[in-house]
């Protein structure tokens, strides 16, 4: 079945652009957290939660860079008419000449013929037990 | 006549194919098993058709499976039929009754 309808993808471009925005939105305070006076302990998990902060928001970010690959992708493809793939319109000049391919090729084709299966044979082998269910 | 017992199978069935001359041939789709008698055997078989399992039913008696198959590659239709010899299921040997117990009661006077 054919899908280019770039309605599906909406709600998951909200989706992850709210996520963005939410992962994003604590991040300078963190920073400020890190400069502030703080035990070794303390900033050990600002930094961490820093770090969580950082790699969610990359991944959320390269999941928006593929949705924006694939609904380019998507335009380009529905741009070029598909699903319809249409004849390719030649000239008459060229089309008789293909014409002629096809019939050369199918006077070669008519030169063969199958072997015909003629027999069905059965190897039994030897009787074991059923296995047990 | 091949002999199978109602406890036994034929577990890796083949089959062969081929031409009038015995030179390996190919059908067209898959070949379809049948079974003369369902109670006596049973068969399960491979998408195409070309192995299987034969089952001995509970039933016992002689039975076949037949095997049929478009021979014509093309459009058209040719079929052709194979079928297994005779297989003849018994009662398992381990099934047979072999020993009786028999159970006295209290010996008694005579009336």
């Amino acid at each position: 079945m054919a899908t280019t309808n770039l309605d599906c993808l909406v709600a998951l471009r909200a989706e992850i652009d709210a996520a963005l925005a939410a992962v994003n939105e604590p991040l300078a305070g963190l920073h400020d957290l890190a400069r502030v006076s703080l035990s070794d302990a303390a900033l050990a998990e600002v930094n961490n939660s820093i770090e969580s902060h950082n790699r969610r928001s990359d991944q959320l970010s390269n999941v928006l860079a593929q949705l924006n690959d694939l609904e380019n992708a998507l335009r380009d493809l529905t741009h070029d008419g598909y699903p319809a793939m249409p004849p390719e319109p030649v000239s008459g000049e060229v089309y008789q000449e293909l014409l002629q391919q096809q019939a050369d090729l199918e006077k070669a084709f008519q030169q063969f013929a199958a072997e015909v299966a003629a027999q069905i044979a059965a190897n039994l082998g030897t009787p074991t037990d059923k296995p047990v269910i | 006549m091949a002999d199978l017992t109602t406890r036994q199978q034929f577990a890796a069935v083949t089959l062969n194919i081929t031409t009038s001359d015995g030179k390996p041939a190919k059908v067209d789709g898959p070949v379809v098993w049948a079974t003369s008698d369902a109670t006596v055997l049973t068969f399960t078989n491979s998408a195409d058709g070309l192995t299987g399992t034969i089952d001995a039913g509970a039933a016992g008696g002689p039975a076949r499976i037949t095997f049929t198959a478009d021979a014509d590659l093309g459009s058209g239709t040719q079929t052709i039929t194979g079928v297994t010899e005779d297989i003849n299921v018994t009662q398992d040997p381990r099934d047979l009754a072999s020993t009786f117990t028999v159970s006295l009661g209290t010996a008694t006077d005579k009336p």
